[in-house]
């Protein structure tokens, strides 16, 4: 036990529909994240994982099961502070045009992170940025002065300076261009691992996710279909969701060939 | 630089750019900014023409001058010639005509691209009876043939409902149903599938591929997913800043590129390789032998 960093138990967790029903977006998932891993989380919208990432940040609330971070169960938070263990998880959403602060300069994005760095001194701003290939003078911009992919690349770093044990990454190259996607998501493991922290990479891409990715979970309807390796699960597939997945891919190969299977 | 009149041709389809449309020499300026500087793309009935690029290429903006969309302050020049007629120079009042009617667009979000208040009939048939003056009752057959055709279930009950009830991939065939309803003979696919999942996305791209071969329509896709081209496009034409740095076959493209920018784009890509390779059977080991063979000839 003691050597997972973030640890799932049979996690389940329900939204109360309109008029009547329930819906179970996560149902019954547990695995274990151990420190410097990268676990790539892949599946179809609609499957529940982003609703597992903001469980593991305490923004849901949880029916049944549990999570345990650092040895610490994870309680929903309310309208209280973050507790300060919880701010060992930062996260790196989707949309970097919704996620940073349109009014505030880069730079002072940045030294909030670093304001609650455990370690004074490891990052500076200009340290960060660099790492991040941007100029040290991007500090003193603000974020619609900068593309998606730069500003993705700022969601990053302000996400690094923090020095999280746990980065979670939901959907964060889904915005980008096809080029830019596996730049950015090797990017983000380099970062993690190079600052000592595991990452949960969320993404629909599982030929991204393999890039990067140690162990990969694949999700469907809730439920966590397939967990293994990267080599297992990209060479041999056992789930037939998996296989679909995989089948529906398009190759670069230049040959016509179409992805999927012909009868849908 | 002269364009070559020639093609070479992957499917085994003959035919000409005059049965479709040709755009000479576009350049498009918006504002103080010149957004195209003078491309030259032939789209050609029965084939599919991809244009590749990243964000803010002009790929889009080349999509939307085809049917003169374009915000007002844009400036055009060169020409886009369809049925003997250049669309830059057609009247408004003429263009209206080909909009919809013989050029057909399909949209990358489905849900900001059909009404939300409007049932699915309305919005099939409402252009249909505006640009063939048709009855009611017949637009209807003709709205449950096309919904057959790009295989919505239950077509009839899905005439009576509306955008909210229906998945985004269902969206999508309804889009492009919208888009085909008029048999045009030109359609644009402006990314397409980019806001769907992959097995969705996969579904998708047989029902164009089908579309085109079997309506004989000339296809412009737009994307910059090079996974979608190499399924779809028959031609690729690769747009950077405003300018087509190469254009040549599927298999040209991809497999030997030309250019360095077009080598830096399927070099950023995540290697397919070994996908469920474990799992490949006797029936799934053609395409592979095919593979070795085609770079054996390299």
């Amino acid at each position: 036990m003691s050597e997972s960093l973030l640890s799932l138990d049979d996690l389940r967790v329900q939204y109360k529909l309109p008029g009547r029903g329930i819906l179970t977006a996560v149902d019954g998932v547990s695995f274990d994240l151990k420190p410097k891993q990268v676990l790539g989380l892949v599946g179809e919208s609609g499957c529940g994982k982003s609703t597992l990432a903001r469980a593991v940040c305490g923004l849901e609330p949880i029916h049944s099961g549990g999570i345990t971070f650092n040895g610490t169960p994870i309680r929903t938070l309310g309208m209280r502070t973050r507790p300060a263990e919880l701010l060992r998880i930062q996260m790196v959403f989707q949309n970097p045009y919704a996620s940073l602060n349109p009014r505030r300069t880069v730079g002072k994005q940045i030294e909030d992170g670093l304001r609650i760095h455990p370690q004074r001194d490891s990052w500076s701003v200009a340290g960060l940025l660099e790492e991040v290939e941007l100029p040290a003078e991007a500090a003193n911009r603000f974020p619609h002065q900068f593309s998606g992919g730069q500003r993705q690349r700022i969601a990053i770093a302000r996400a690094i300076a923090s020095g999280p044990d746990l980065l979670i990454g939901d959907e964060p190259i889904a915005s980008l261009d096809a080029s830019l996607q596996a730049k950015v998501a090797g990017l983000m493991r380099r970062l993690a691992l190079e600052s000592g922290a595991s990452m949960l990479f969320i993404s629909h891409d599982l030929a991204v996710v393999r890039t990067i990715a140690d162990e990969i979970a694949v999700m469907s309807k809730g439920k966590v279909v397939e967990l293994g390796t990267v080599e297992q699960v990209w060479r041999s597939p056992r789930d037939p969701y998996t296989q679909r997945l995989l089948a529906a891919i398009p190759a670069v190969d230049g040959l016509g060939t179409l992805p999927g299977l012909p009868e849908d | 630089m002269s364009h070559a009149k020639e093609f070479e041709f992957d499917g085994a389809r003959h035919a000409s750019a005059e049965d479709g449309l040709a755009i000479r020499d576009l350049k498009i300026r918006i504002g103080e900014r010149e957004i195209l500087h003078g491309i030259n793309l032939d789209l050609i009935p029965g084939q599919i023409t991809g244009l590749a690029g990243e964000s803010g290429s002009g790929k889009s903006i080349t999509g939307l001058a085809m049917l003169r969309l374009l915000p007002k302050n844009a400036k055009t020049e060169g020409s886009i010639t369809f049925e003997g007629r250049d669309l830059l120079a057609l009247p408004e009042r003429d263009m209206g005509r080909i909009r919809g009617q013989h050029v057909g667009m399909v949209f990358q979000d489905p849900t900001a691209s059909l009404h939300p208040m409007l049932t699915i009939e309305r919005q099939l048939t409402d252009h249909l009876r505006a640009h063939t003056g048709v009855s009611k009752k017949e637009a209807r057959e003709r709205a449950l043939d096309v919904l057959r055709k790009v295989r919505v279930p239950l077509p009839e009950t899905a005439l009576k409902k509306y955008p909210h009830q229906f998945s985004g991939g269902q969206l999508q065939r309804i889009a492009i149903a919208v888009a085909i309803i008029c048999e045009p003979r030109i359609l644009i696919a402006d990314e397409p599938t980019t806001a769907l999942d992959v097995t969705v996305q996969a579904g998708v791209l047989r029902l164009l591929r089908q579309l085109c071969d079997d309506l004989g329509l000339a296809v412009l896709l737009i994307t910059h997913d090079l996974g979608v081209m190499s399924s779809l496009a028959d031609r690729i034409a690769v747009l950077r800043q405003g300018e087509i740095v190469e254009e040549g076959t599927r298999y040209d493209v991809l497999r030997n590129p030309q250019h360095e920018y077009t080598r830096a784009l399927i070099d950023a890509l995540p290697s397919h390789e070994r996908a469920g390779a474990d799992l490949e059977s006797a029936e799934s080991a053609a395409p592979v032998e095919e593979i070795s063979k085609e770079v054996g000839n390299e």
